[in-house]
């Protein structure tokens, strides 16, 4: 009787091990084959974007709404007919915030046969890079880092890097500031959290460019605790200084902490908060509330989502709106990452369409992706927004200043394109593509 | 001179939320050997619960008792499913065990509550207290009342009634306890039932800073080094370490640096090993062969 | 009791302590590692991604196994330990622009003796102050690596690491990472069951028995848990430098606790005191994450939950799910079942 149950137990760990074995040896996924008969164009059965993003780790808050914006969006595109005809199908990874389960992703997916058009990595692309260009699969790409841009390779980014945007906020602030107050300096002090986008907000270019403006000087930088519960006591220490702004990329709970401190500390209304890109969306005002936003101004490219039953400021975001609600999703979906999300979606399906248009059916691949993503100078997004990258440069170079005001985010400027930011060791002349290990000739 | 009276201040308030998720793992230490790893993710439960109540039209006066009553029964839950076949095992099950239930918490918090972020309808009553020129925050004050009230009643919950004497005697010793006719396994389950619920006052009050978010469950490492620094099986003890843990961060962002706050809990726990390894409060351990 | 295979009796001191005993286990060890070491011929390459990853972190799970099963010290910051395996590697690549096979030994040296610095408590205190000890650990090492020369470590940033050289050619594919992942992870599993039969390895186990009756026999306490320590980190430092090479890209989050605990997860659904184990313990729980990811749009249909939202949550249930059954139903782990499995042939009809 036990033997039995041994008999079982060992064909159950037998078949365990066997099966990495089985799925190893079989062959890679059949290729979808084309109509054979007819002359006319060979065009794909269905076309497939993919996406591997943090689902269920730190940035998932973020990430969902984004999902749920990319599944309404080839849903409405493939009622009117997809691309020419192709529908569109969406297909998610999720890496859990784990590097390593990125990379064994990713490996997964490049292996796909036919192979991906693009492939969207929103956050540790980097560690990837070299990986694209081997491959030649074109990646796009949301929160834009310096590392992972420059030098240019094959990842490529909806908005401007941290550091672009912060200096055309320096931009801005300069003009301003000599308008409404020409007889001192403003004081800037960098206050951010002590994550990856924090650094990268007060990088050495950044503190380079700010030399560049006679009339603003930079009294502290700080970076607080991403995980903290409460920033008083770092917030009275930046204040010491007696700065005008704040400028910081507050997001999270962190940046839930860091509004709710300011009001506990009496600073609200004393000091202006600057924030960048996503610190200006409905994720964080779900946290603290519409009051606590008031008055915070940022570089951005998303306009902000009226609240429901409301009229919005043009056509593309009625339409958003109404894709929102038709597929029924939870409330605090209603904000910054579903229109961010919808914008990235209408970006890569623009280029993919540019693509076709540019080089044809059968010319259709992922090298065919990468070079009209390098060479797209003005994309429209919906009616709503812009993309388009300079020669060299990998990423959008166009933003709005916005400011939060009763409860919305109005543009206050037109279109305004970043300065290029490049680190300063891509300033030569020669940079010695070769010697920090990449493949000879691959920036085309 | 006021600065660091201010950042004293500052740090004394939030130590309350550390007292609390200190106070719910000696709870359980003090009774059961089994320190709760999974603390950051009760505390997020007992938000949720207490937001979607919220949700639900209940006034937030019914709707935190409820959660409450809520947190608990799950800790029965937890106790009876997850705990109780692990009583005679060796430490490291235990540790584990508590490890699982934090993965399993987590992944059906996603999975009901769908990773959104909110905040609560209504926030807490009454503004900043302003003495001198020292500001006590509104949401810490709260939360610091809060903590000295429930300290309290843990307090005279373990001194004054029946089930409290019980519990102290199943944490004395178990057999003896046992031979007394005390129902150790039923204290067992009250001890859980108590900790959870004072974890969810912990999370819920946390979340008027903080709004209704999964990630707030990340705050609860830092609250072991505050278990530690009071003694594991001291009720103070847990209130005095959380004081001094939020001290510390306060004055390490204030006077050294914000980045340097993140591991200020961390030095004084490896200092507390050091020099006095039971805590400020604890009981000293004698080994026997 | 141990019980021999049939028919086999030690005619020597040699033979009692031999590894592989019977012809049979000589041909299932050759073909186990013939079949290993051709497996980049015919397995496809994202298989070979997932296989590196296991490789890795059989390496560090390996140390960490050689720390608590052997010498019963817990430690939750063995991803720490790798993180000062992989700066030191990197850094030493880029900066100083040694080879890569100089910096792996050096780095597996630098943190071994970081490992003999942690360890250190684990004279006074034991059982969960240590634990609690090198959770600190855990948390203050990745910060330094955040905040501390940060031209060189390149801070909360990161750096790049330059691939390795093979004489002039540059490994970078999966297949070659393979198998050098592989080769030191078959070394390391020697060198591990070597040490359980040498004498270190029982005086290992008398400190896990007993550490007082240990030293009251004569072993010394602080030369013995040091020294386990010390190898623990340094098999953390071989896997962080691998783990350098293998993503090329290294920042201080990638080296958290929850790491930390995924690896002490994996010794206790293997079983926490066995070789064995720690293989069958790592493969299983990666199987299982990749079946996760597989059944979750299945069961996002099933719910009525678009997909998007079941598979991030799935992976950490199943997770949480394993570990509880094997800590009720089988604390001692995959390997104490495969053992009595073993027993149960062999001594068949007679009960185990």
């Amino acid at each position: 009787m036990k033997s039995k149950i041994h008999i079982i137990l060992a064909c159950l760990m037998l078949m365990a091990l066997l099966i990495p074995v089985i799925v190893g040896c079989t062959p890679a996924k059949e290729s979808i084959s084309a109509p054979t008969t007819t002359p006319e164009v060979k065009k794909p059965k269905e076309i497939v974007i993919y996406a591997i993003h943090d689902m269920s780790g730190p940035m998932s808050v973020s990430t969902m709404p984004t999902v749920a914006a990319s599944e309404d969006l080839v849903k409405y595109l493939n009622s009117k007919g997809g691309i020419d005809g192709v529908p569109l199908r969406m297909e998610w990874h999720d890496t859990r915030g784990d590097k390593a389960v990125l990379i064994t992703e990713y490996a997964k997916v490049r292996e796909i046969t036919p192979k991906p058009l693009t492939v969207g990595v929103y956050s540790s692309a980097d560690a990837l890079a070299a990986r694209f260009v081997e491959d030649q699969i074109p990646c796009n790409t949301t929160s834009v880092s310096t590392s992972m841009v420059w030098p240019p390779s094959w990842i490529i980014g909806v908005s401007g890097t941290y550091p672009d945007l912060t200096c055309t906020f320096i931009d801005w602030l300069s003009a301003e500031w000599a308008k409404t107050n020409p007889d001192r300096k403003c004081r800037l002090a960098f206050f951010g959290p002590d994550i990856y986008v924090g650094h990268d907000c007060a990088s050495p270019e950044v503190m380079e460019y700010i030399k560049t403006k006679p009339n603003i000087e930079v009294v502290a930088t700080e970076y607080f605790d991403f995980r903290a519960l409460d920033l008083s006591s770092d917030i009275l220490r930046v204040m010491q200084s007696n700065p005008d702004y704040l400028y910081g990329f507050y997001f999270a709970s962190s940046g839930a902490a860091f509004y709710k401190s300011l009001k506990a500390s009496g600073f609200q209304g004393k000091v202006k908060v600057a924030t960048v890109l996503w610190g200006m969306q409905s994720d964080i005002v779900n946290l603290v509330g519409k009051e606590a936003l008031e008055g915070v101004v940022g570089p951005f490219h998303v306009p902000s989502f009226k609240p429901k039953g409301q009229k919005q400021d043009n056509e593309g975001m009625e339409l958003i709106s109404q894709l929102f609600d038709q597929n029924n999703h939870p409330e605090t979906y209603r904000g910054g990452s579903y229109v961010s999300g919808m914008l990235y979606y209408y970006w890569v399906i623009g280029i993919i369409q540019k693509a076709v248009k540019d080089y044809g059916w059968d010319k259709l691949d992922s090298v065919a992706v990468y070079k009209t993503f390098i060479n797209t100078r003005d994309l429209d997004l919906g009616g709503i927004s812009r993309w388009g990258c300079t020669e060299g440069t990998r990423y959008n170079n166009k933003c709005f200043m916005m400011k939060y005001e009763n409860g919305v985010t109005i543009p206050i400027t037109g279109t305004l394109t970043s300065p290029d930011i490049r680190p300063a060791k891509f300033r030569t002349a020669e940079y010695n593509w070769k010697a920090a290990g990449w493949p000879e000739g691959y920036f085309k | 001179m006021e600065l660091i009276l201010q950042y004293i201040v500052n740090g004394i308030l939030i130590g309350g939320v550390y007292a609390l998720t200190a106070l719910s793992i000696v709870i359980i230490y003090k009774s059961t050997q089994v320190f709760n790893f999974a603390v950051g993710e009760m505390m997020a439960i007992g938000m949720f619960i207490a937001w979607s109540a919220m949700q639900f039209g209940i006034p937030a006066a019914a709707a935190i008792p409820l959660a409450i009553i809520s947190m608990a029964l799950l800790g029965w839950l937890i106790e009876r499913t997850a705990l109780r076949p692990l009583i005679g095992q060796p430490l490291i099950a235990s540790i584990m065990a508590t490890f699982a239930l934090l993965f399993i918490m987590r992944s059906l918090m996603l999975m009901i509550w769908k990773g959104q972020s909110s905040k609560y309808p209504d926030p807490l009553p009454g503004g900043n207290l302003q003495i001198g020129s020292i500001t006590f925050s509104n949401e810490l004050t709260w939360t610091f009342v809060i903590t000295i009230i429930t300290v309290i009643a843990v307090v005279l919950i373990f001194q004054k009634t029946k089930i409290g004497l019980g519990m102290r005697a199943s944490a004395e010793h178990q057999q003896l306890a046992q031979a007394r006719g005390i129902p150790v396994k039923k204290m067992f389950s009250v001890t859980w039932m108590l900790s959870t619920a004072v974890c969810g006052i912990a999370g819920i009050f946390l979340s008027y800073r903080l709004g209704v978010s999964l990630e707030n469950s990340t705050v609860g490492i830092a609250a072991f080094p505050a278990v530690l620094l009071g003694g594991l099986e001291s009720i103070p003890g847990a209130l005095i370490g959380g004081l001094i843990i939020g001290l510390s961060i306060s004055l390490t962002a204030g006077l050294i640096s914000p980045a340097a706050a993140q591991i200020a809990p961390f030095v004084i726990l490896l200092l507390i090993l050091m020099i006095k390894t039971e805590g400020l409060f604890g009981l000293q351990r004698i080994e026997r062969i | 009791m141990v019980n021999r295979p049939c028919g086999f009796f030690n005619e020597s001191y040699a033979q009692e302590f031999i590894i592989v005993r019977t012809p049979t286990q000589w041909v299932f060890l050759i073909g186990a590692l013939v079949f290993l070491f051709t497996m980049p011929l015919y397995v496809s390459g994202s298989i070979l991604n997932i296989a590196n990853y296991a490789g890795i972190v059989i390496i560090a799970v390996l140390g960490l196994h050689i720390l608590m099963g052997y010498c019963g010290q817990m430690s939750i910051g063995q991803s720490a330990f790798m993180a000062v395996g992989a700066y030191t590697s990197a850094i030493l690549v880029r900066e100083l622009g040694i080879s890569f096979w100089v910096a792996l030994p050096f780095a597996a040296l630098v943190t071994g003796i970081v490992g003999i610095i942690v360890g250190l408590p684990s004279l006074r205190v034991k059982g969960f102050y240590l634990m609690m000890s090198t959770l600190a650990a855990q948390i203050i090492i990745p910060w330094i690596f955040g905040h501390a020369w940060q031209e060189v470590t390149g801070g909360i940033m990161g750096i790049d690491v330059p691939s390795i050289k093979f004489f002039d050619i540059p490994l970078t594919s999966p297949a070659s990472m393979f198998l050098l992942i592989w080769i030191i992870v078959v070394l390391g599993t020697y060198f591990s069951i070597n040490l359980r039969r040498s004498h270190t390895g029982r005086a290992f186990i008398a400190i896990r028995d007993n550490d007082l009756a240990a030293e009251l026999m004569g072993i010394s306490l602080m030369r013995y848990k040091l020294l386990a320590f010390f190898i623990c980190s340094l098999y953390a430092g071989v896997a962080g430098a691998l783990w350098s090479e293998w993503t090329r890209f290294l920042t201080p989050e990638q080296f958290n606790i929850s790491n930390s605990v995924l690896f002490l997860g994996m010794l206790i659904v293997g079983g926490l005191g066995s070789n064995a184990g720690v293989f069958m313990g790592c493969i299983s729980l990666i199987i299982l994450d990749e079946l996760a990811k597989f059944i979750a749009p299945g069961l996002g249909n099933l719910l009525g939950m678009p997909p998007g939202t079941v598979a991030p949550a799935i992976a950490p249930f199943v997770f949480g799910i394993v570990i509880l059954l094997f800590l009720i139903f089988e604390p001692r782990g995959m390997a104490h079942r495969w053992e009595q499995f073993k027993l149960s042939y062999r001594l068949n009809p007679f009960s185990y």
